[in-house]
């Protein structure tokens, strides 16, 4: 089976030949230190890999690598625009087209925001504020070129880059304390923020998908709703505030492309999955295993004739110091949990980070072939 | 009315009321209140929203929505309690900060709201804090315990280092060191010498307490 029809076969809840699996992508990929060791470990000393987040450090793993360990997945990236360049700074520090100044510690791994350019805003402020342009024709590019190439030449599922971030662009723009008191105090300041975010998200996915839309599979969007011990944002206010316009940006996606849609949230998201589902979210994914109550087995009964997953193999705990006969359980466990009747494509809990030995690595894919063949066997 | 405007100043916590808190608190001074009880509406109202916090109706958005409130409203309350020559009750003084290299605050907020909600008196430092700064301040202020935070994988050997440098100025044995963070866990804090280790903000409280025999 082609790595395309394996993955719709798998996302319309229906066993293939095997479990699809994934590494690449902003979000279910691998970091450059990570990827570097691989390549080490690999005796690729030729390769240099594309940085496709530099927030995150995320690389676009070479050809050779995505064919080794039979990913099943290709992305599609938007390009940088063409009129607006980040500020950089020469304390290893730049500022985002949102105005956002990210800054990376000596020897650190990703970017942290040193500052939230909306946190003395008001009302009137947020007419004014210099917004990110999501029609810069920079963006889109050769895009519909590479997409049709990509789809009529290669036979892998096409993704595109998690992007349309509504709840935590507000609160990265505004600061979490500031945005928290709007959800509360101010409604009228956080509905104008994040009508502004929809509006550009809107403005960006209308060009975007009518480049690329008819060749995609998978379109990813997010926001980190939830923390390790449970939600980070009161499930009513999301339901009251954010989740409409969620639901607004996801009808709108799914009008303009066939692709499923693909939502990210880190964290034990138990309590939102089902409004989700309701708008229109057909996979879940990192399914943070080590967070709270994020049991697969029990994920996969309630919600897995509705909602496919994407991930599992946790990140926190096995994939770093694990040994590799542990990899290989973790792999096996989230197999037997997640895959049968389709519905689960096999990666690591979000970005592979630098600590994950390539040894490990190695042992996920190759038992993820193993164990990951239909019909499932694994006790 | 005394009572009116300690629930007024509870209310302010409890509402997120960010923008108000600094002026209920300087509002509640310049009417007379005893400063210690408007400390104690603050601190009722943080160990409600911890409670809240801790059984899962309430979340993380929440506690630092609270924490910014009970920042604001505290500096007034406090200034009043030194003019007034008066001490509060304390569990014990601990000096809490994120290492060196490290901006992230949300967990170490946490932590040191939920200490003075719980009885000590904390003297937070902020993030990015060198090592011979934390040794400054827990030296300045005869602190009891030592709290330290590091979120990146980078920076959690700058707990260590504090620890050493602890040592070297002879002050190691007059206090006890706590350690938190995500990249850390308890072989780590036993493996750099720290007497502590809370995976959690309430659990970092409940062992600042069980260190300094005080519940």
């Amino acid at each position: 089976m082609m790595p395309r029809e394996r993955v719709m076969t798998v996302l319309n809840h229906r066993e293939a030949d095997r479990v699809p699996v994934i590494m690449c992508g902003n979000h279910a990929g691998i970091s450059k230190g990570a990827y570097e060791k691989l390549c080490t470990y690999l005796g690729l000393t030729d390769s240099s890999a594309l940085i496709v987040d530099r927030m995150q450090q995320i690389v676009e793993p070479d050809e050779r690598v995505l064919e080794k360990f039979g990913i099943d997945f290709r992305f599609i990236y938007s390009k940088p625009p063409r009129n607006w360049k980040p500020t950089e700074y020469s304390d290893d520090s730049y500022r985002d087209e949102w105005g956002i100044r990210w800054r990376r510690p000596p020897n650190g791994y990703w970017y942290d925001m040193v500052d939230h350019p909306l946190e003395q805003a008001n009302t009137e402020d947020l007419e004014n504020y210099s917004w990110p342009d999501p029609t810069d024709a920079g963006r889109f590019e050769g895009l519909e070129r590479e997409a049709k190439r990509l789809y009529e030449k290669r036979d892998y599922a096409l993704a595109t880059a998690l992007a349309g971030s509504i709840y935590e662009q507000s609160w990265y723009l505004r600061s979490l304390t500031k945005f928290t008191f709007d959800l509360y105090r101010n409604r009228v300041f956080a509905e104008r923020l994040m009508d502004k975010l929809l509006q550009i998200h809107m403005a960006f996915y209308e060009r975007f998908l009518d480049s690329v839309g008819k060749y995609v599979q998978v379109v990813f969007v997010g926001d980190d709703l939830a923390e390790q011990k449970g939600p980070s944002m009161n499930p009513e206010i999301y339901r009251t505030l954010v989740k409409p316009r969620h639901e607004k940006l996801y009808k709108f996606i799914k009008s303009k492309t066939q692709a499923k849609l693909c939502y990210h949230s880190c964290g034990s998201v138990i309590p939102f999955i089902k409004d989700l589902i309701e708008i229109g979210v057909d996979i879940l994914t990192p399914i943070q295993v080590s967070a709270a109550k994020m049991d697969t087995q029990k994920l996969k009964e309630e919600f897995g004739d509705r909602l496919s997953f994407l991930g599992a193999v946790d990140t926190q705990g096995v994939l770093p110091f694990g040994t590799t006969d542990e990899v290989k359980d973790e792999v096996r466990k989230r197999i037997r949990d997640l895959a049968p009747n389709g519905g689960y494509i096999l990666g690591a809990v979000h970005n592979i980070q630098p600590e994950v030995p390539p040894e490990n690595i190695c042992t996920m894919f190759e038992a993820a072939m193993k164990y990951g063949q239909y019909p499932v066997k694994v006790a | 009315m005394e009572q009116e405007i300690l629930a007024g100043l509870k209310k302010t916590v409890l509402d997120y009321e960010i923008e108000k808190a600094e002026s209920v608190a300087k509002d509640a001074i310049s009417k007379g209140l005893d400063p210690i009880k408007c400390a104690e509406a603050l601190t009722e109202a943080i160990r409600q929203i911890g409670e809240g916090f801790e059984k899962g109706d309430l979340f993380l958005a929440d506690l630092v929505g609270a924490s910014e409130v009970v920042k604001k409203a505290l500096p007034p309350i406090h200034e009043e309690i030194t003019r007034r020559g008066q001490k509060t009750a304390s569990l014990g003084k601990v000096v809490i900060g994120t290492v060196f290299g490290d901006i992230h605050s949300i967990g170490k907020d946490m932590v040191a709201t939920l200490l003075f909600a719980n009885g000590f008196e904390v003297i937070d430092l902020g993030v990015n804090v060198r090592s011979d700064s934390f040794i400054d301040a827990a030296k300045k202020s005869e602190a009891n315990i030592l709290a330290m935070s590091a979120l990146l994988t980078t920076t959690v050997m700058e707990q260590k280092n504090v620890i050493e440098g602890l040592r070297k100025e002879g002050i190691r044995p007059k206090l006890k060191v706590i350690v938190g963070g995500a990249p850390i866990n308890q072989e780590f804090a036993d493996r750099i010498g720290a007497d502590g280790y809370g995976s959690t903000a309430l659990e970092g409280v409940a062992i600042a307490k069980g260190l300094l025999g005080a519940g």
